[in-house]
């Protein structure tokens, strides 16, 4: 029997290998030629500037006609935000950031609701996402109502609508109802349900985050029937608890300091939980150097 | 000639259809893939200069390729919804349907398109390049440990999908 990994390799191979590409060597070469080649008529220049031309002319057309496709300046590009999404694991919703492009908030808002689509998804490979590739559309803010407009006919069931309620709330820092206009003319509107956050969040450290000597851990805990403690572990790679603890909450947050200086290193979890239950966790994978 | 033109050719003739086949995994379009990998060749030629090591421009070619296959997603995504509000219907298949019509290929490929991203990224690089772990994490800037996730949850999501198929005398 021929080892999993195996089949695997030959499956994705074979979806490709025969494949032919067609030749673009000669479409690269044209556009990665050197400007010289490149001929811009001097007509090209506006007639503002045919004064200057007389005199800088050549140099003008030379110096300013040849960036071409260049890119834009860096200074120019857009600056980033970070937003909250909601994902799914357990039945329960879990918050993770994600670096979207700044804008106004409406763009911020579509833009994290995108991170919610199975094609962005969440970086954490615990958590999962009801919404398929192509589900947001659009944001509109009007009449005390969030308008979310949909590129699927209906939201889709489970935790769906929830993840969504959260994760546009949360950017627009709004707990108006939300309206979903599916793409085949229905609308439903959707209040927030505290209920269905996990009761412990981790917001920091992200997934896969390398550390030396000491493990920051931040996080939240839910509105509704908040624990007043939560209870943490640092698992080695074998899975067996190194270190572990309790801490307290306070205004809904709790923080902790590892020292991991003594740990071996290589892939750890740390787990957070309510006191007295460990299935409602929430985990990180981190690497200790 | 220059040095960059002359280590393009070399990289073209080297690289050329194993990234474009890389990109088709990630896009599902040959056309689409041809574009992305063929825009990773002139980025590559432009900052050809700033390369410390030419010996790395292959892994730079691989990293711009995926990073460009995610970004013509997106971009696919939002085109697709712009002429979905224009057209309400719009039939007309890829101009290169005929060559993605093979059943076992389509579904592959389709299994792919359907797990989160970074799955499919992961598995592309392991199972179709072969690439390390932690050359899979320097070319996605994610951590061993995340390579290791994501590369088990998508081969177990991708199996039972694929099972029909590996049963038709893979």
């Amino acid at each position: 029997m021929s080892h999993p990994d195996d089949d695997l390799r030959r499956l994705l191979g074979d979806a490709v290998d025969d494949l032919t590409p067609r030749d673009r060597l000669g479409e690269i070469r044209r556009r990665t030629a050197p400007p010289a080649r490149r001929r811009r008529p001097l007509v090209a220049l506006s007639a503002g500037l045919a004064t200057a031309a007389v005199v800088g002319g050549i140099a003008l057309v030379g110096g300013l006609g040849l960036r071409g496709d260049d890119e834009p300046p860096v200074a120019g590009a857009p600056k980033e935000a970070v937003v909250g999404t909601y994902f799914v694991k357990d039945a329960l919703l879990y918050r993770e950031f994600q670096v979207v492009d700044a804008g106004p908030d409406a763009d911020r808002a579509l833009a994290a609701l995108r991170r919610l689509e199975v094609d962005a998804g969440p970086e954490d490979p615990d958590y999962t996402t009801g919404w398929p590739d192509g589900a947001f559309r659009e944001v509109v803010v009007a009449n005390e109502r969030i308008a979310v407009r949909l590129g699927v006919d209906a939201v889709p069931s489970g935790l769906a609508a929830q993840q969504a309620v959260h994760t546009v709330q949360g950017v627009l820092q709004s707990t108006a109802p939300v309206v979903f206009l599916g793409a085949g003319g229905t609308s439903t509107e959707h209040l927030r349900d505290n209920r269905v956050v996990a009761p412990v969040n981790i917001s920091d450290p992200v997934e896969g985050l390398a550390v030396g000597d000491v493990l920051a851990v931040r996080g939240r805990v839910a509105p509704h029937q908040p624990p007043r403690r939560i209870a943490w572990q640092l698992r080695d790679p074998s899975g067996r608890v190194v270190q572990d603890g309790t801490t307290s909450v306070a205004d809904l947050a709790w923080s902790l300091d590892l020292d991991v200086s003594g740990e071996t290193p290589g892939r750890y979890v740390v787990a957070v939980f309510p006191l007295g239950r460990p299935a409602s966790d929430d985990t990180r994978t981190v690497t200790v150097r | 000639m220059s040095d960059a033109d002359a280590a393009l050719e070399s990289l073209y003739v080297a690289h050329w259809d194993q990234l474009v086949r890389l990109s088709v995994l990630l896009v599902r379009d040959l056309g689409q893939a041809e574009e992305v990998v063929q825009d990773a060749f002139v980025e590559l030629h432009k900052r050809w200069a700033l390369l410390d090591d030419p010996g790395r421009a292959p892994a730079y070619l691989r990293q711009t390729v995926v990073n460009r296959s995610r970004s013509a997603l997106r971009h696919r995504g939002v085109v697709q919804r712009h002429l979905a509000r224009q057209h309400r219907v719009d039939d007309a298949a890829p101009a290169d349907e005929p060559v993605l019509a093979d059943s076992r290929r389509r579904a592959v490929l389709d299994a792919l398109q359907r797990l989160p991203r970074r799955q499919r990224e992961v598995l592309a690089l392991r199972y179709y390049l072969d690439l390390s772990e932690s050359e899979i994490a320097e070319t996605l800037g994610i951590s061993r440990g995340a390579v290791k996730s994501h590369a088990s949850r998508g081969s177990a999501a991708l199996r039972p999908l694929l099972a029909p198929h590996q049963k038709d005398g893979l």
